[in-house]
């Protein structure tokens, strides 16, 4: 038996060496499709990575309970019954959710205007305590957030210590890290002060940076308009004179979504508040299904490609068997049954795919790392199931382009081949 | 006997395309015996030398080869019948053009069960006078050392039957004589069966037993 499969395994080596330019051809077909199966997963999966990565930073798990917002005496939005959050109910809120959630952060956000240099810009100031760093999912890039020992002074004259985001920083200096330790004059309620950046906030938000179309939202002037352009600059909460304009509750997970969210419900019953419940998750969900059809597009394409080179691989072993006719009915003559000649044409399939697979994996590498990121701007992935899948699936795909010739040689009848040639 | 055929009929076709190859054939062959079959074209002699080398089976009769009932061989005991016991040698030679002599020759043990004699090609390929050509392609080939290195490629099973297919039809006579005469000498050394199909008159009768085919029956 293993006589006989090392024979079928020589006999697959001399057919790719004695045809090279069919066996080369062969094999570029495979290398080809499978470099181009591996950018396109690559390329697909990369992208969904880095929008959920940034979905997620976002705040996929947040909950955020929106007191609202008046202009002057006059209420904006749909009317709501009971009373606004006010400072007295930040201690309950926080003794009820803070064991079942990652923080709960008051917010007072402010529009204001910072100046350095000659430059200024209006801007988000975000007075919040320093558990808001949990919801700060990209963590920092430089510095560090506010902490427990960071305080409003006492003393106006004295020097805000706060933090700020990469985007805000990038208004001021071409490189964002150069914010830090550097002192802005900024306005906010009319009041003057001066701040220290502490910190820089990673920008969480990595399309915005390459996707024109987020621009549009820098003329917004709503909060969750503001949120997305994270051009925030982050202040000591002050527990004796913030206000807070939201309050946000940071879930450990997507899935405790749901059962934070019957707690707040409680709450906001049991404490009579009149408060808008925004929850993230609802409309991040319908993001991310949108990027799974995206991704099954993905895995269309995946299929699709192998079916095209399972045509290619198929059509050019169907000939080259075509052309070796004569030789299989020799062979058959002189001995072979049927096994050991449609052994070596499927042997000869599989080895030339396992040949093709390392140029294949390495030239779909290359389109990735110096075609397609430089142009998109995110990273690709590349996870190793994926491509241990996809090379199982080339295999199977080069047996399977050999089966039709097998097959054709199987119903050869050396007597009839041969027999073209007789003159009896 | 190294042959028994009893009764053997092989019919091609159905209803007006029916056309019956072989009717009622029957044969025995000893073993070494030196036969030759003659018959006009479509007389049934192709059809008889495939049932012989176990390339095609007979609808009806029996058919024992060196005691082996052929009839219930499967496919890949015909294979293996082919490849230890009976050695071809065709008019149009068929042997591989990318492959030396030395590999044509080599070619059945290939799908030889066991370990094979690798001196064994060499040997054969000596014997028939081409070791100066074992390198050599087909192409690279006279007509009649092609035919040498296929009556090689025969023997170097060490047969037990040789079935000859117009073994001389390609060649001009000098080499066609050369050839009969080595089957002859290999015939007379290994006490080897042959059996030859031809045309030729002359050929047919340097073999002990000349029989002739007419209308798929033996002819007398």
């Amino acid at each position: 038996m293993m006589i006989q499969l090392v024979r079928h395994l020589l006999n697959a080596c001399q057919r790719i060496r004695r045809h090279p330019l069919r066996s080369g051809l062969l094999a570029l077909t495979f290398a080809l499709g499978l470099s181009s199966v591996v950018s396109i997963v690559g390329t697909i999966e990369g992208g969904r990575t880095a929008i959920r990565h940034d979905l997620t930073a976002l705040g996929t798990d947040l909950i955020a309970m929106v007191n609202p917002l008046r202009l002057g005496s006059v209420a904006i939005g749909i009317p709501t019954s009971g009373e606004p959050i006010g400072r007295e109910h930040l201690v309950t809120i926080d003794e009820r959710l803070s064991a079942i959630t990652d923080s709960v952060s008051p917010l007072r956000v402010d529009l204001g205007l910072t100046s350095y240099g000659a430059i200024s810009w209006r801007h988000t100031m975000v007075a919040t305590t320093p558990g808001f760093r949990s919801v700060l999912r990209p963590g920092m890039l430089e510095g560090r957030f506010l902490a427990d020992e960071d305080h409003w002074p006492e003393n106006e004259e004295d020097v805000v210590p706060a933090a700020i985001d990469e985007a805000l920083a990038a208004k001021f200096f071409t490189d964002p890290k150069e914010a830090l330790g550097v002192e802005f004059r900024s306005i906010r309620e009319g009041k003057a002060f001066t701040s220290r950046i502490i910190g820089v906030v990673e920008d969480p938000l990595l399309l915005r940076k390459h996707m024109s179309s987020f621009d549009a939202t820098s003329r917004a002037r709503s909060i969750p308009a503001r949120r997305l352009e994270f051009l925030n600059l982050y202040l000591p909460w002050r527990p004796a004179v913030d206000v807070p304009t939201l309050v946000l509750i940071d879930s450990p997970t997507v899935d405790d979504v749901d059962s934070v969210l019957k707690e707040v419900r409680a709450l906001v019953e049991e404490e009579g508040l009149g408060v808008y419940i925004h929850v993230q998750k609802q409309w991040t969900a319908m993001v991310l299904e949108i990027i799974d059809r995206f991704s099954g597009l993905g895995h269309f394409i995946w299929v699709l490609d192998l079916v095209v080179v399972l045509i290619l691989t198929g059509t050019i072993s169907l000939l080259a068997i075509e052309e070796s006719i004569e030789e299989v009915a020799i062979r058959r003559v002189e001995g072979a049954t049927i096994l050991a000649v449609v052994m070596p044409v499927l042997l000869e399939g599989g080895m030339l795919a396992l040949l093709a697979m390392g140029p294949g994996i390495y030239l779909g590498i290359l389109i990735l790392e110096d075609g397609i990121e430089p142009v998109l701007g995110w990273s690709t992935s590349l996870p190793a199931k994926t491509v241990a899948g996809t090379c199982l699936a080339l295999l199977a795909t080069s047996i399977l382009a050999s089966i039709l010739p097998a097959i054709r040689v199987a119903k050869l009848e050396p007597a009839s081949v041969l027999g073209k040639r007789r003159d009896l | 006997m190294i042959v028994q055929m009893q009764n053997i009929r092989r019919i091609f076709g159905e209803g007006a395309a029916r056309v019956v190859a072989l009717d009622g054939i029957d044969l025995s062959i000893d073993p070494g015996e030196f036969i030759a079959i003659i018959g006009a074209s479509g007389s049934g002699k192709s059809t008889l030398l495939q049932i012989l080398g176990c390339l095609d089976r007979a609808d009806e009769g029996s058919f024992f080869l060196d005691g082996r009932d052929v009839q219930s061989l499967s496919g890949s005991e015909m294979a293996r019948v082919r490849n230890e016991t009976i050695g071809f040698v065709f008019q149009s030679f068929h042997l591989l053009g990318d492959r030396d002599a030395l590999e044509n020759v080599s070619l059945p043990l290939e799908y030889r069960r066991g370990a094979v004699s690798s001196t064994r090609p060499r040997e054969v390929l000596e014997r028939v006078g081409l070791l100066d050509r074992i390198t050599h392609r087909p192409s690279q080939l006279s007509a009649g050392e092609r035919q040498r290195v296929a009556i090689a490629r025969a023997l170097v099973k060490e047969p037990r039957m040789v079935l000859c297919d117009e073994p001389t039809g390609n060649l001009d006579s000098d080499s066609g004589d050369q050839v009969l005469d080595l089957l002859s000498e290999l015939r007379d050394e290994l006490n080897t069966t042959l059996v030859l199909v031809t045309h030729d008159l002359q050929v047919a009768r340097r073999a002990d037993r000349v029989l002739t085919l007419k209308d798929g029956r033996w002819h007398a």
